[in-house]
C-alpha cells in the first residue's frame, strides 16, 4: 500500500499533464496579458472621448505588429524598428477604409505611442500607452475567436443560400406539380429554373397535367402558358382527346378525361356505345360515358311523335326500350 | 362547351320560393319529373301533374307501416287475395305466416305484390280500411294531387300522385331510420312460419352502380310507364329525383343525379 501511492499519485499527476496538454489548442502561442490605453481625439469634435483601457495578450516574442492592430482588416507597411522606437503605416480597407501612421517607444514592460489616422469623416489622433499586467495567456485567442465567428457567420450565410435554394427549388416543384402558369409565364414568374420551365411545357401535353393547367389556372393564363411553350392548347386538347378515345373503355381516366374535355369525341363513342345499353350491364367506363350521353339526349324536346298519347303508346314505347326490334 | 356550360347555369338556376315554376331543361326526360338538390327543387317537367305513380305508391304504405304498424315480429297470415296478386311478387301462399317486419322489406326492397297487400290487409284489418288511412294520410300531409285506389300501385282511375306530392311523401318517410335502411338494401330474405325461404331482389338499379345512390323505389306499369323515386348522398349533399314516365329511367337518374350534384358543390 505505502509503495503503491506514489504510483498512484504519478499516474494522476501524469494523467492530469496529458489532459493539460490535450486542452490547449494546436495554435496556443504562448503570451503575457498587458494593458492598453487609448486616448483619441477628432479636430474639430466639441468633446474629447475619455481614454479607454482594455487588456488583451501580447505574444511573448518581441512586438511583431503594433499594439492594437488587427491583420485582417489592416495592412502594416513600411515598419520600421530601431533598439527601443518602432514606426509604420497602415493602410485599411473595407466599409470604413482608412490610413494612418504611428510610432511608440517600449521596453520590455511597457509601451508609450501615438498614431493618426485619416479616414472619410477626418482626422483621428491618438495617443497610446500600454503596461505588461503579468501572467500567462494565449496570444492567438483572440485570433481563433475572431476565425470561429467568421466561420459560423460564413456557415449561416450558407445555410440561408441553401435554404432560400431548396424553397425555390420546392417552389419550381410544385409549379410543375400544380401546372402554375405564373410560375414560369409573365412579368412575376418566380420559377428561374429553365429544367423545371422545360418539365412545365412537357407535362402540358400530358393528360395529368392538361388538367391541372385547366383546374389551377384561370383561361387567360393557360393560354399564355402554353405560348409561353410554344404550344396551342387547342391542339394539345385534340391530341388527348384523340389518345383518349382510344382506351376510354378500358381506362377510367382516359374515360373521365374524354367526358370532361372531349364533347366531339364523347358524342361520336357514346352514339355509338349507349344507344340500347341495359344500365345494370353497363361497365364502370360506359356508365360514366353514357350517363352523359343520357343527359344531352335528356335535354333535346320530346318529339311530338314519342310522347305516348295512351296506355298502348307507353306499353309499345317501353316495349321499345327493353326488346331490341320490337 | 363553354356556351352550352353558361346556358345549363342560367337555365338551371332554380327559383327561390315565390319567383315561379323551375326551369325544364330536360323535357325527354319524363312525363313528369322533379330534381330536388339540397332542398331546392332544381328542375321539374309538369310537377303537380297527377299521374299514375305504379309501385311508388308502395312509399305511403311503408310509412303507414313504420309510424302506425306495431311489431315488426308480429306474424301475418297471408290471405288468398293476397296470394293472387299479380306483377312482382315474391311467391307467397295462401295460408303462408310471414312477420310484419318481412313483409314490409319484400314491399319496400322487392317491390312484392303478394307481400304488400298481405301487409295493407295485416296492419288496417282489410284493404279498403286501409287505403282510407292512406288517403287520409295523403290530405294531411297536403299531398293535393294524390289519391289511392289500393295500397301497392296497380293503375285504377282513383290512384294517382304528381312528381311533387311524391317528393313531399318521400322526404316524409326518409326521416324515418329504418325506411332510410331498408331502401338502401339490394336484396331481401325472409324465411315463412313454417321454414320456406324466399328472397326477393331490388327494383332500383342505381344501388351499387351510382355512387352514392342509397334509395328509394321504382315502379312500372302500363298506365305509369317507368317510374322511380331515386335518393343519393355524397360528402352531406342530398339530391332526390322524381321520374313518372321516364323513357329511361336508370340512364336518366343517372344522368340528373350527376348533374345535380355539379350544380350543388360541396359547401366551404
Amino acid at each position: 500500500m505505502r509503495l503503491a501511492l506514489p504510483k498512484l499519485l504519478g499516474a494522476a499527476s501524469a494523467a492530469l499533464l496529458a489532459s493539460t496538454a490535450l486542452a490547449a489548442p494546436a495554435d496556443y502561442e504562448p503570451g503575457v496579458k498587458w494593458e492598453s490605453t487609448v486616448e483619441m481625439e477628432m479636430p474639430g469634435m466639441p468633446m474629447k472621448m475619455p481614454p479607454q483601457t482594455h487588456e488583451f495578450c501580447k505574444p511573448k516574442k518581441d512586438w511583431k505588429d503594433p499594439p492594437g492592430s488587427d491583420p485582417k482588416k489592416c495592412k502594416t507597411t513600411e515598419m520600421k524598428r530601431s533598439a527601443n522606437k518602432m514606426s509604420w503605416k497602415v493602410v485599411c480597407e473595407g466599409k470604413d477604409p482608412m490610413t494612418g501612421e504611428g510610432e511608440m517607444t517600449y521596453d520590455a514592460k511597457s509601451y508609450t505611442g501615438s498614431m493618426r489616422m485619416t479616414m472619410s469623416q477626418g482626422v483621428v489622433n491618438m495617443k497610446m500607452k500600454g503596461r505588461e499586467l503579468g501572467g500567462d495567456c494565449d496570444a492567438n485567442e483572440m485570433k481563433r475567436k475572431v476565425a470561429a465567428m467568421t466561420a459560423e457567420a460564413n456557415e449561416q450565410k450558407a445555410q440561408g443560400e441553401r435554404m432560400q435554394a431548396e424553397q425555390e427549388a420546392k417552389a419550381c416543384n410544385e409549379g410543375v406539380q400544380r401546372m402554375q402558369a405564373m410560375a414560369f409565364t409573365g412579368m412575376v414568374a418566380w420559377c428561374k429554373d429553365a429544367s423545371k420551365k422545360k418539365e412545365f411545357c412537357a407535362r402540358m401535353s400530358t393528360r395529368d397535367g392538361f388538367v391541372a393547367l385547366q383546374k389551377n389556372n384561370p383561361e387567360s393564363q393557360r393560354g399564355d402558358a402554353a405560348k409561353a411553350c410554344g404550344k396551342d392548347l387547342a391542339e394539345v386538347q385534340a391530341g388527348l382527346c384523340k389518345d383518349s378515345r382510344k382506351d376510354a373503355l378500358s381506362n377510367q381516366g382516359s374515360m373521365s378525361f374524354l367526358t370532361t374535355y372531349c364533347p366531339d369525341e364523347t358524342q361520336a363513342l357514346a352514339q355509338k356505345e349507349c344507344a340500347g345499353l341495359d344500365f345494370t350491364r353497363a361497365s364502370t367506363q360506359q356508365r360514366q360515358l353514357c350517363t352523359s350521353y343520357a343527359r344531352g339526349q335528356a335535354r333535346k324536346p320530346a318529339p311530338a311523335s314519342e310522347t305516348p298519347r295512351s296506355a298502348d303508346d307507353a306499353v309499345k314505347k317501353a316495349a321499345r326500350g327493353l326488346i331490341p326490334g320490337f | 362547351m363553354r356556351l352550352l356550360a353558361a346556358a345549363l347555369l342560367l337555365a338551371a338556376a332554380g327559383p327561390a320560393a315565390g319567383e315561379g315554376p323551375p326551369p325544364d331543361p330536360f323535357p325527354a326526360a319524363a312525363r313528369s319529373y322533379l330534381v330536388e338538390a339540397r332542398g331546392r327543387v332544381l328542375w321539374a317537367r309538369d310537377p303537380d301533374a297527377p299521374r299514375p305513380p305504379a309501385s311508388l305508391t308502395k312509399i305511403m304504405t311503408a310509412l303507414l307501416a313504420l309510424e302506425e304498424g306495431g311489431s315488426a315480429d308480429a306474424w301475418i297470415t297471408v290471405s288468398a287475395r293476397a296470394a293472387r296478386e299479380t306483377g312482382t311478387r315474391l311467391g307467397l301462399r295462401a295460408g303462408d305466416r310471414i312477420r310484419a317486419g318481412d313483409a314490409l322489406a319484400a314491399t319496400l326492397v322487392a317491390s312484392a305484390n303478394d307481400a304488400c297487400l298481405a301487409l295493407a290487409e295485416h296492419l288496417g284489418g282489410g284493404v279498403e280500411p286501409f287505403v282510407a288511412r292512406m288517403n287520409r294520410r295523403a290530405a294531411a300531409l297536403g299531398l293535393a294531387a294524390t289519391a289511392f285506389e289500393n295500397p301497392c300501385g296497380h293503375d285504377a282511375p282513383g290512384q294517382h300522385s304528381s312528381a311533387r306530392d311524391l317528393l313531399r311523401l318521400t322526404r316524409i318517410a326518409l326521416r324515418i331510420p329504418e325506411f332510410r335502411r331498408l331502401v338502401a338494401l339490394r336484396e331481401v330474405s325472409l324465411v315463412t312460419r313454417d321454414g320456406r325461404r324466399l328472397r326477393g331482389k331490388t327494383g332500383n338499379a342505381l344501388l351499387g352502380r351510382l355512387d352514392g345512390a342509397v334509395g328509394v323505389k321504382s315502379g312500372f306499369t302500363p298506365g305509369a310507364g317507368k317510374c322511380l323515386v331515386a335518393h343519393a348522398v355524397r360528402e352531406g349533399r342530398e339530391v332526390v329525383v322524381v321520374l313518372l314516365g321516364a323513357p329511361d329511367r336508370w340512364w336518366t337518374a343517372a344522368a340528373l343525379v350527376e348533374r345535380a350534384f355539379a350544380e350543388a358543390p360541396p359547401r366551404g
